[in-house]
């Protein structure tokens, strides 16, 4: 017994001096750097290149998104509008003449995961860029290590923070922020002569920054909020929300939900006698989600939705192909997803190589550049550098569920 | 087992951990197995919990959120460093597992269950709302890298050896308990409560120590986890952690400490190693805490030891050449 | 505004009825085999997805798909005791706890892999809109839920009390020993316990289904809260289940709407802490005695 503990004391010595030793040279640079794709190596041949030569690289560009846990039809919605796009790209003779490759990493709705993806598709893959997930805290996450490694990629997540917060060079965020889009929604209700509007957010990164957003931007117009009700992920039953709604007197009513939600708060307003003619309700893109027509039924009818992507209406050739393909109208989970992906392929396009430096300076040189949806990407302002998108259009249903036109608006 | 062997086993031991930072190459993957030595850490707690006083904890990773928050807190809006928030997140979380043990550890297995299980959630949702004070579902940033005594620990490599140290004098500590007084003591409640109280041990007490020591290792690892990923937010604590710390300490053998490292290492690995059945990963996950319940509910090291004892008997039945020594009996050896 | 608190009580009513009848499938088995099963939740949204499944996807008529789910629940509940209960009820205190943990995450998984992430849309039994009494607005699948509970929980007691079956599931719960010996069949009878509790479970499920939406996690706040019902109630008592429940679903709501619908959830908890410190035999309290 005496021996053992001295061994394991033994032992313990020699990783503390080993330690000590590493600890001390922990002067050297970090171990990895993501190695440049050399576009003239000579490799086996790609097994498809209907048109060039079969001697380059196929450009490799990794996918972050939610194929399992509780956001998985985001997912499913991204692998499907990208899968379809790239076909037709590499149909049509690739990405600066070569294949594109996507691999897709699963985040499992999770920050830690999710940056481990981002690890193992920079590290490992050696990726030219990546599509960052569509939920800001995953974004928040990744960030971080995206600007400790040097590697450009371009996040889908509302939050303005990060394409604004420390400055970041190799984060750029392909969404209108949160920092514009509250306001865009406190403009219209304006027009409408609304002043006195009630805040339902639900309680996750998301909705808590959207409604303190809401809130700040309400005391700087000196309007009143009537009141704000929350729900929880996996929340069903919003009565007494929507009793404290009604009983508050507001004139109008801001929605920051997520699909389910949306489709159910949408029909318990109803139910409970809400008159969205009188009091109108406009809720965030995930009120177009696939599902929320389906839940909420008629009870959509007449509710506006802000979103940067409204495809059935900015692009109704590409939803009718979707539809084709897959059986189901996208919606904008699948549109932002494509939007982002088509990005990334201008950026590397500039680029015209695909080493980290460059695909960023390529971001930056977007200027004007209109995405398979129809509105504008500039990147490298000065005053927002790594923001691209800064329209949102809103839209409504009309009394046959589909969207309809209301307006196009810019920051 | 010998004392020879036993010190051979332990140079071997030695060598392959020294060897291993320098075996692997990739960045990402000494990364992985850092994150896995963490969980290790945590889930030994468990096995002081669930496996020694036999107390189910459903919301275990609420415990090491705990010490996460307490050093990503301290780190960044205080700026104190490592070698104050390591103590601190320690002592935190083990002030919590007072708070918290002392109306829930009154309760009965799948009370307990389902109150920690209610805890994790409620816990969750405090961090998520509380803004001012937690940063809510943003997280906690850039927390720093620790630096003590001039050294920063920066590299993989050097985290990894960090984690290591860490973990086998957490493992020794721990062993040093298990056999105590209040180790004995703990399994006695798990035998039986009634019986533990007849002779003479504090129950509700017993198991309030154990909760207090499993959540000090749970805050140990939950402030290496702030320091080595820089960024916690309330997901990385939520009811399906727990649950996977759950199934590594049973897949390793709830009752055996190593049985609690061994299973950390693998279940953290093998999501990794699956990465192409991904949309099966959590479905994998439950089912194999379904199958080893079924089929071998005492874990790997479990089954192991059994085996160890099936052959330990034969031989005895027909010894070589001595005659059974009492010393050589199981239970009695030291 | 008058009307809150009649519109607060029949909602949380019916939200309770449901937290109720999880609690009875809970308690239920616990008298049976002293065992619980964390998957209950998970049985509840099984139920309302077979019944989606048969009406919205493959088009059956209603009462197809109502049988469809009852035959569906009873097979689940048969394989759960077969394949869960009986290879682990004797091998350690956790076993069957810890399996079902597992089974619960699987489920939810496998659900996902089944049917997809989309949240389903289970249609109505009656009339889509809600008509108003004055200033309360009611919602007929309220009323349904309402008035399915009450009809089950006369269907259980006609069961369990009048028929010999259920007399033996009785003489079972009571005291297992004591029934072999009278003859009584006790693994059958478990067997039967878990169906029973499997079927009800199925049936929340398909309550709830047209209130919500049917998504993989619909089960797992229910189970919770049909917990904490089943806590407050007093483990052991049917009643207390049921009315715990109910008790729950008014709580939550009455917080939701008086204190905060942000930690609502956190309100729960809190009251399930404060009657496990203060009166740990619930309302109905029964003595239960742990199992030594």
């Amino acid at each position: 017994m005496r021996n053992k503990n001295m061994f394991l004391r033994f032992i313990v010595g020699v990783l503390l001096i080993s330690f000590v030793l590493t600890a001390g040279c922990s002067a050297q640079t970090q171990t990895e750097q993501p190695v440049e794709t050399e576009p003239n190596a000579v490799e086996t041949p790609e097994e498809t290149q209907p048109v060039e030569e079969t001697k380059l690289e196929p450009i490799k560009i990794g996918v972050i998104t939610e194929i399992t846990g509780v956001q998985a039809v985001a997912g499913k919605a991204a692998q499907e509008s990208i899968n379809q796009y790239v076909k037709e790209l590499n149909a049509n003779g690739g990405l600066l003449g070569r294949e594109v490759v996507v691999l897709y990493e699963d985040d499992q709705s999770a920050q830690t995961v999710a940056v481990n993806a981002f690890n193992k598709l920079v590290l490992e893959d050696k990726v030219a860029a990546i599509l960052g997930p569509l939920y800001s805290t995953h974004c928040l996450a990744i960030k971080p290590r995206a600007e400790e490694l040097g590697f450009p990629w371009l996040a889908m997540g509302l939050n303005d923070r990060i394409g604004t917060e420390d400055d970041p060079k190799w984060t750029f965020q392909g969404r209108t922020s949160d920092a514009y889009t509250p306001t865009l929604v406190l403009n219209f209700l304006e027009e409408q002569g609304k002043h006195n509007p009630a805040i339902m957010y639900i309680g996750d990164d998301f909705g808590i920054d959207g409604k303190d957003k809401f809130v700040k931007l309400l005391d700087e117009r000196g309007w009143t909020v009537a009141t704000i009700e929350a729900m929880q992920t996996g929340d069903k039953d919003f009565t007494a929300q929507i009793l404290s709604i009604r009983a508050s007197g507001a004139d109008s009513i801001i929605a920051w939900l997520h699909q389910e939600e949306a489709g159910l708060f949408l029909r318990q307003l109803e139910e409970q006698g809400v008159d969205k003619k009188q009091i109108p309700v406009i809720g965030n893109s995930s009120f177009l989600g696939a599902g929320v027509t389906d839940i909420a039924g008629q009870s959509a009818v007449g509710t506006y939705v802000i979103s940067g992507t409204a495809p059935m209406l900015q692009n109704p050739e590409w939803s009718q192909k979707f539809f084709d393909e897959y059986g189901a109208n996208p919606d904008f989970l699948a549109a932002d997803s494509l939007d982002g992906f088509a990005t990334i392929v201008r950026a590397i396009e500039l680029a015209g190589t695909t080493d980290p430096e460059s695909v960023r300076q390529g971001f930056l040189s977007i200027k004007d550049w209109i995405g398979p949806f129809n509105f504008a990407h500039t990147f490298g302002t000065a005053e927002s550098p790594q923001h691209g998108v800064f329209s949102s259009i809103i839209v409504t249903y009309d009394e046959n569920l589909q969207t309809e036109f209301v307006a196009q608006v810019t920051k | 087992m010998k004392k020879v062997s036993k010190i051979i086993i332990m140079l071997l031991l030695a060598i392959i951990i020294l060897s291993v930072p320098h075996l692997i190459k990739s960045d990402y993957t000494l990364h992985v197995v850092n994150l896995a030595g963490i969980y290790a850490i945590c889930v030994m707690g468990l096995v002081f919990l669930l496996g020694f006083a036999g107390q189910l904890s459903l919301g275990h990773s609420a415990l090491m959120s705990i010490g996460a928050y307490t050093t990503g807190l301290l780190a960044v809006e205080l700026n104190l460093p490592f070698v104050i928030t390591f103590p601190a997140a320690i002592v935190v979380s083990m002030l919590f597992a007072l708070l918290i043990g002392i109306p829930t550890l009154k309760l009965k297995s799948f009370y307990l269950a389902m109150a920690t299980r209610g805890l994790n959630i409620a816990l969750f949702i405090v961090l998520i709302n509380w803004k001012r004070f937690t940063h809510g579902a943003d997280g906690i940033v850039n927390i720093p890298r620790p630096s003590f005594a001039g050294f920063t620990i920066q590299t993989e490599r050097a985290w990894f050896y960090f984690i290591v140290a860490i973990l086998i004098v957490c493992y020794i500590a721990s062993r040093n308990i298990e056999k105590s007084r209040i180790g004995r003591s703990f399994k006695a409640v798990k035998e039986g409560e009634l019986a533990a109280e007849v002779m003479g041990i504090d129950v509700y007490r017993t198991k309030i120590l154990a909760f207090v020591l499993s959540s000090a290792l749970a805050g140990t690892a939950g402030c290496l986890f702030a320091h080595l990923n820089q960024f916690i937010c309330p997901n990385d604590f939520n009811i399906t952690q727990s649950v996977t710390l759950l199934s590594m300490s049973i897949f390793g053998g709830s009752e055996y400490l190593l049985g609690g490292v061994v299973g950390a290492y693998v279940l953290t690995f093998l999501p990794e190693a699956l990465r192409f059945l991904q949309t099966y990963a959590r479905f994998i996950n439950g089912i194999l805490i379904l199958l080893i319940m079924i089929l071998a509910p005492s874990g790997l090291f479990g089954v192991v030891s059994s085996l160890f004892e099936k052959l330990k008997r034969q031989k005895k039945l027909d010894p070589p050449n001595n005659s059974p020594n009492i010393a050589d009996v199981e239970g009695m050896e030291n | 505004m008058s009307g809150i608190l009649p519109q607060l009580l029949f909602s949380g009513l019916a939200i309770g009825c449901i937290y109720g009848l999880v609690g009875l499938g809970f308690i239920q088995v616990y008298n049976a085999v002293g065992l619980t099963n964390f998957a209950q939740g998970e049985f509840v949204m099984l139920g309302a997805y077979l019944f989606v499944s048969a009406v919205v996807i493959w088009k059956a008529p209603f009462w197809v798909g109502f049988l469809f789910l009852l035959v569906g629940m009873a097979v689940i509940g048969f394989l759960f005791t077969r394949g869960v209960y009986k290879p682990t009820y004797k091998a350690g205190r956790f076993a069957f706890l810890l399996a079902s943990v597992g089974l619960s995450m699987a489920l939810q998984d496998l659900v996902v892999l089944i049917w997809g992430p989309v949240p389903l849309y289970m249609p109505r039994l009656v009339s889509e809109s809600s008509f108003n009494i004055g200033n309360v607005f009611i919602n007929p699948q309220h009323i349904i839920i309402i008035g399915s509970t009450i009809l089950l929980l006369i269907i259980q007691y006609l069961i369990f009390q009048k028929t010999p079956l259920g007399k033996m599931m009785r003489a079972t719960a009571q005291d297992q020993f004591a029934a072999t010996l009278s003859g009584i069949k006790v693994p059958l009878m478990i067997i039967f316990t878990f169906v029973n509790s499997s079927i009800l479970a199925g049936i929340a499920g398909f309550l709830v289904g047209p209130v919500f939406s049917v998504t993989p996690s619909m089960g797992a706040s229910a189970m919770l809260k049909g917990f904490v019902g089943c806590t407050i109630g007093g483990w052991g008592s049917i009643p207390g289940a049921v009315l715990g429940g109910i008790l729950v679903g008014i709580i939550e709501i009455f917080s939701s709407f008086y204190i905060s619908s942000a930690y609502k959830d956190a309100i729960v908890f809190l009251v399930l802490i404060l009657f496990l410190l203060f009166k740990p035999k619930g309302i109905f309290g029964e003595t239960v005695s742990e199992k030594v």
